[in-house]
């Protein structure tokens, strides 16, 4: 695995939710999904990249080198890769748009403090923070949400 | 509950003909053993200890529509206070995340909770930008999800299945808060919000 490769279709990805994009009944909103002012893509995990195939080892690992505040009320929501680009893809024809999303493996050499982050993942092709359309792709991106986990153990 | 008496055993039941109690209440309510959804009572303006004559003259129909107003009423007071207490969290966890809190979308937001009767309870998050957004979604797929950006201005994302067509009818965009309830309508997704 080496930065830049490509996250195969079968593979998930995780995204750090706090607590301020989760409703009241749990659900993950799509402003979670959308990009920040100094972000080129949507900063997510590769899960398989973490080794070990039991999926609550692979979190752990995750948990243990993702640079964010981790608390009780924040989640890790999962992304499978394939069927999220497809109904990105789908979702944003029926805007009237072309949108292809790409999953690039992207590690982080430690940092500041922070220790490497061997899975760190981008999500590339969303629309700019700005842009009304990135509520709608955040919205579909949340649709496409197949787990969540606690972002603590 | 206000100040008023509140010997309400002579209110039940709503099924039951209404009679004067010693010191007429200021309430009126329902049996919650029988109705645990909605049994509570409501304090409605009914007189301070004198029959109202209404009630003497036993029009149970009347009865009936104001027990089924002290139903909406409870419903509305109810939702207002989950979504007033969800609120404060929201905020709670935002001042965790640092981020803003919009006053005026809150604002906002509330003239729209408060706007029309029978609002679903909707998801509420709280934007990057400090704004509220309320999501309603089903099963289907279709959603209306509006964050209120202040000063009347709503930014939409509407999902709506047509019944003709395979594809789902997407829809994003802003809007005055004024005119949003038309939009919803226009999409055919005011059940979603309204029930």
């Amino acid at each position: 695995m080496a930065e830049g490769d490509l996250i195969p279709d079968d593979q998930h990805v995780l995204r750090h939710v706090p607590g301020s994009k989760i409703a009241q009944d749990g659900r993950i909103d799509g402003s979670a999904f959308v990009r920040r002012l100094d972000e080129a893509g949507l900063s997510v995990e590769w899960r398989e990249s973490a080794g070990d195939p039991a999926v609550a080892d692979q979190v752990a690992r995750i948990r243990r080198t993702m640079r964010r505040d981790m608390r009780t009320s924040h989640r890790l929501a999962e992304l499978p890769v394939g069927p999220t680009k497809s109904k990105v893809h789908e979702g944003a024809a029926e805007l009237g748009l072309a949108m292809d999303l790409t999953f690039e493996h992207a590690p982080l050499e430690p940092d500041g403090g922070w220790p490497a982050d061997p899975y760190h993942s981008e999500i590339f092709g969303t629309p700019e923070y700005d842009d009304v359309l990135a509520r709608a792709i955040g919205d579909i991106l949340a649709s496409c949400v197949s787990e969540r986990y606690s972002a603590v153990e | 509950m206000g100040a008023g008496a509140t010997d309400s055993r002579a209110f039940t039941q709503p099924e039951r003909r209404l009679t004067a109690p010693p010191a007429w209440p200021r309430h009126v309510g329902w049996n919650q053993a029988t109705d645990p959804k909605w049994g509570g009572f409501i304090e409605a303006e009914v007189g301070g200890g004198e029959v109202p004559t209404w009630v003497a003259r036993g029009q149970t129909a009347i009865d009936e529509v104001l027990i089924e107003q002290a139903r909406r009423w409870l419903i509305e007071r109810t939702l207002i206070e989950r979504l007033f207490a969800w609120c404060a969290e929201l905020k709670r966890r935002g001042a965790e995340e640092g981020l803003p809190w919009s006053s005026v979308s809150e604002e906002d937001f509330w003239a729209f909770v408060v706007s029309r009767p029978g609002l679903r309870e909707p998801g509420v998050v709280l934007t990057d930008q400090g704004n509220l957004r309320a999501i309603w979604h089903n099963a289907a797929g279709e959603q209306v999800a509006l964050e209120f950006r202040g000063f009347g201005d709503v930014l939409f994302v509407l999902f709506a299945r047509r019944p003709s067509a395979s594809r789902m009818a997407r829809a994003v965009g802003t809007g005055e808060l004024s005119r949003i309830a038309g939009k919803i309508a226009a999409d055919g997704l005011t059940e979603l919000v309204y029930g």
